[in-house]
Formats: structure tokens, sequence, C-alpha cells
């Protein structure tokens, strides 16, 4: 055994060391499978998500709502009443209908009338 | 692989998740403190489960003054010393040879004469030479990391180490002759 300098007898600390032997994957099956969130932080990322997904959810129910309230509840032919209520109709001047007051005239045209009769005078 | 971790954020962990980590992340750095003082695979790894049931009796009353790596490494080296001296109760001998022969036995022990030589010289150095020695090779780590791990300056700690090296070598001179 020639160990004159440091620097040999190093190397042989060195091969000590590597002489020591493991079975083989012996601690390979550690680290591998490890959450490193806190509870309170999985907690708060769910949450997160959740606040996400809800907020983009709320706003397309809104959209929604409001689109099928306008098609739902606004009259079908609200300008076209309006455009009745506002305009002097000739039929109303007309002799035949004299008598009948501008109120009588205008229930008769929303419940009785035909629109299309109307759509077809105007 | 280790990831460090935060050490606040090791603090929010639950017992249990706390030792999950400590296992997963550090078994290996203490079973290579364990293996050189008790020698063979088998006993180290015994020792090394009762290092992890100490730890995670203690974990609870560890106060963070101190790294946390630190500690475990003082709970290694006391566990190791212990197994040592009861060992020594069975051993006729002053025990370093029954040491030797046990690493001889080891199947996981892959070394020749010379550094069976080595291991005998070792054995006879003062026991904070011996641990320099095992943090250096077997642990693999700097200077400037023992020094941090045993609390001295890296001055000392090289004093030390080339003052073992030498014994060493006169050891081994004296065995050549």
């Amino acid at each position: 055994m020639n160990m004159k300098n440091k620097t040999d007898i190093e190397k042989y600390f060195e091969k000590m060391a590597d002489a020591y032997q493991m079975p083989e994957g012996y601690f390979e099956h550690l680290g591998k499978n490890f959450d490193w969130q806190t509870k309170s932080e999985n907690n708060r990322k769910i949450f997160k998500i959740n606040t996400r997904w809800l907020v983009a959810a709320m706003f397309l129910l809104l959209i929604s709502l409001g689109w099928f309230a306008k098609q739902q509840f606004m009259p079908k032919n609200s300008l076209l009443n309006d455009t009745i209520k506002r305009t002097n109709f000739p039929v109303v001047n007309q002799e035949n209908f004299d008598d009948l007051s501008d109120d009588e005239i205008i229930d008769y045209l929303e419940n009785d009338t035909d629109m299309d009769e109307i759509l077809d005078y105007l | 692989m280790k990831k460090k971790i935060d050490i606040k954020v090791f603090k929010q962990w639950s017992l249990e998740k706390q030792m999950e980590y400590i296992v997963q992340y550090y078994s290996k750095d203490l079973y290579w403190v364990i293996r050189p003082m008790v020698k063979t695979h088998e006993n180290a790894d015994d020792v090394l489960q009762n290092t992890f049931i100490k730890i995670y009796k203690n974990l609870k009353n560890f106060r963070y003054d101190s790294r946390l790596f630190s500690w475990m490494y003082r709970i290694a080296v006391n566990e190791s010393l212990n197994f040592l001296k009861k060992q020594k109760k069975h051993l006729t001998t002053d025990g370093q040879d029954e040491l030797i022969n046990l690493l001889k036995s080891d199947p996981y022990y892959d070394g020749d004469e010379i550094l069976l030589l080595l291991e005998k010289a070792l054995l006879k150095l003062p026991p904070r030479q011996q641990e320099i020695f095992r943090l250096k090779y077997f642990s693999r780590m700097k200077f400037q990391e023992i020094a941090d791990l045993l609390s001295i300056s890296v001055g000392s700690l090289k004093a030390s180490y080339h003052l073992a090296v030498k014994k060493i070598k006169n050891e081994l001179n004296l065995l050549d002759e």
C-alpha cells in the first residue's frame, strides 16, 4: 500500500465509502407520492377554482336569463301596439265609428282585431 | 431527490404528514449517518427505524431553534452509539475487531483487505474525528455544511480532519512495518 501524500489517502477514503453497498432500490420507493400542499392551501386552491367557475357560470346564467326574459315577457307586438296608440287611424274618424270613444276603439283593436288585417290596412 | 421546504409550511402540517416528509426525504441521509457507525446494512436498518421512532415521539417538542436535520442527525448518532453500547455487552473484545468482522461478513460490503485496514484505523480515531470523516465521505458533505451541522468553525474542522488523516497515515505505516 503506497500512500505517500494526502491526495492518495483521500482516494482510498472515497473507495472506503464506495465499498458500502445498499440493497438495490432500497430507498427508491420514497419521495414519489408526497402531497406538498398544506391542508389550508389545498382548501384555498379548491376554493379558488370553484370561485372562478362559479363567477363564470353566474355571468352566463344572468346573460341567458336576461335574454329569455326579453323573449318571454316583452309583448311580441309591443312596437306595433305603441304605434297604434300614437297614430291617428283614419278608421277612427270615419263615419261608422263616430259614436265610439277612443278607449273603446283601442280596446277593440287590441282584443278583437286581427292584427294581419290592421297590418294590411297600414 | 430532496425538495427543500419552508419551515413555516412544515410547522403547519400535522405530525403524521411531518413524519411522512421526514421519512421520504431524510431516510437516505440518515441512513448514511448511521451505516458507517454500525457498519452492516442490517444494523443500519434497525437503527434507522429506532431513529424514526424517536423522532416521531419528540417532534412535538422540537422548538425549531436549530435546523431540523441537525436535530435528526443528533438523534441518529445517539441511537447508533446506544446500539453499539448494547452490542459491546455481548462482545468479548473491545468491539473494534468484532465490528470489522461483522463488516467482512456483510453481503452489502464490497471492500478488500486494504479498505478493511483503513476501517480499522478509522475506528481508532477519537469520536469527533470519526464523525467528521463519516460526514465528509459517507454523507458527502462539504466542510461548510459539516461546520454548520456540528456548530464549529470551518478552520477547526479542517484542522481536526488533517489531524485525523495524519493519524490514519501513521497507523497504516505502523501496520506496514
